[in-house]
């Protein structure tokens, strides 16, 4: 492990032993500079000693990078599970189904994409 | 600097929105309260230019979370802002101060109940989120809001889909952790104000509340699941 990546991840620990003089003050510009560390980077920054804690992922959670549909009205491509077009605030309809075949179709379709039927709103 | 830059949105009208006036800032941009047509108020959190595309693959994790939670005690997103050099989310407006103000503006000591109260509280919060493979990595007392008996979590900025490698349900703990140790200080007075303690030297507590929040803060061994660490806080400061 270079010594780079050991310090950046360091960084990331939360500090198990502040007193008073950490916890009765705002922080000024220390609270500013915990900040942008939260912001900056990967997350790791707990220490747990090497303990092994349950982190499998949830069975039903949409992953990230899962199927991408694309916006009904810019085009634009929305991740799975948004309730909004990120680009254009187009609102995602909810899952449809086919009143002709019963297929389901991928929300703001304008077509069935099994028998062509025109798909209302 | 900042507050001088925000003050031109004061009145801009952004679609159905209205700003009103800045009320927070971070790294990603600026938080406004703004007001539909209806006069109904919200949040919008407007994105930093650069920071939104820049890690566009980032934020979207934001909107996609708070689309897939549907509770109370989060921020519901309800829409979505891009007009030329405004990108933003809105975001519905929950009541109450948050843990930040109520002690370093209102310099509110908060009581054993209360601790007891809003540690349970969100402890249900990041149950929920956890149920739903969500981690907050981000359980700060400006992301806390309290409104009497009621607890609600905002910013989701940094939420992330639990995985094995990088984001994991513990990364919670320590916040936790951390935020208690907040609440339990706002009580506490400082008679050696010139030695520097730790909080497990400086404040009053039972062995069984020290254990607790060691193993939160990753001084012991540390938690397995959320249930766990609900089990024992309310060993630890039920009757406290």
């Amino acid at each position: 492990m270079s010594f780079f990546s050991r310090s950046s991840k360091r960084s990331h620990y939360k500090n198990g032993n502040y007193g008073s003089n950490h916890y009765q003050n705002k922080g000024g510009l220390g609270d500013l500079f915990k900040h942008l560390i939260s912001r900056s980077g990967s997350g790791g920054h707990y220490n747990n000693h090497g303990n092994q804690c349950n982190n499998m992922p949830m069975p039903n959670q949409p992953l990230p990078n899962q199927s991408i549909i694309n916006c009904g009205k810019c085009g634009s491509k929305i991740p799975t599970g948004s309730k909004f077009c990120l680009e254009c605030g187009d609102k995602v309809q909810d899952a449809l189904f086919c009143a002709n075949c019963g297929e389901k179709v991928p929300p703001n379709s304008k077509f069935c994409l099994k028998c062509g039927n025109k798909l209302n709103g | 600097m900042s507050f001088f830059s925000a003050k031109k949105y004061n009145g801009q009208k952004l679609g159905n929105y209205t700003i009103m006036e800045l009320v927070g800032e971070g790294r990603y941009g600026m938080c406004f309260l703004a007001r539909t047509n209806t006069g109904q108020k919200v949040i919008i959190k407007k994105f930093r230019q650069g920071i939104f595309k820049k890690n566009s693959e980032k934020n979207m994790h934001e909107a996609v979370i708070l689309s897939k939670l549907k509770d109370i005690r989060i921020p519901e997103l309800l829409g979505v802002i891009n007009q030329k050099s405004f990108y933003g989310y809105v975001l519905e407006l929950k009541p109450g101060n948050t843990v930040k103000d109520l002690l370093f503006k209102h310099k509110h000591r908060f009581s054993d109940e209360e601790f007891y109260n809003i540690g349970l509280r969100l402890i249900h919060i990041i149950e929920h989120l956890h149920e739903n493979g969500i981690v907050h990595r981000d359980i700060r007392i400006p992301n806390v809001l309290v409104d009497n008996e009621n607890v609600y979590l905002i910013d989701f900025g940094l939420a992330r889909f639990v995985d094995s490698n990088e984001y994991k349900y513990d990364l919670d703990y320590s916040y936790l952790g951390d935020f208690f140790l907040y609440l339990l200080y706002s009580s506490f007075s400082n008679k050696n104000k010139y030695k520097k303690l730790p909080w497990h030297k400086e404040l009053s507590l039972t062995d069984k509340q020290k254990t607790f929040l060691k193993k939160l803060m990753g001084l012991e061994t540390v938690y397995e699941s959320i249930k766990d660490v609900e089990v024992d806080f309310v060993d630890a400061f039920e009757c406290y």
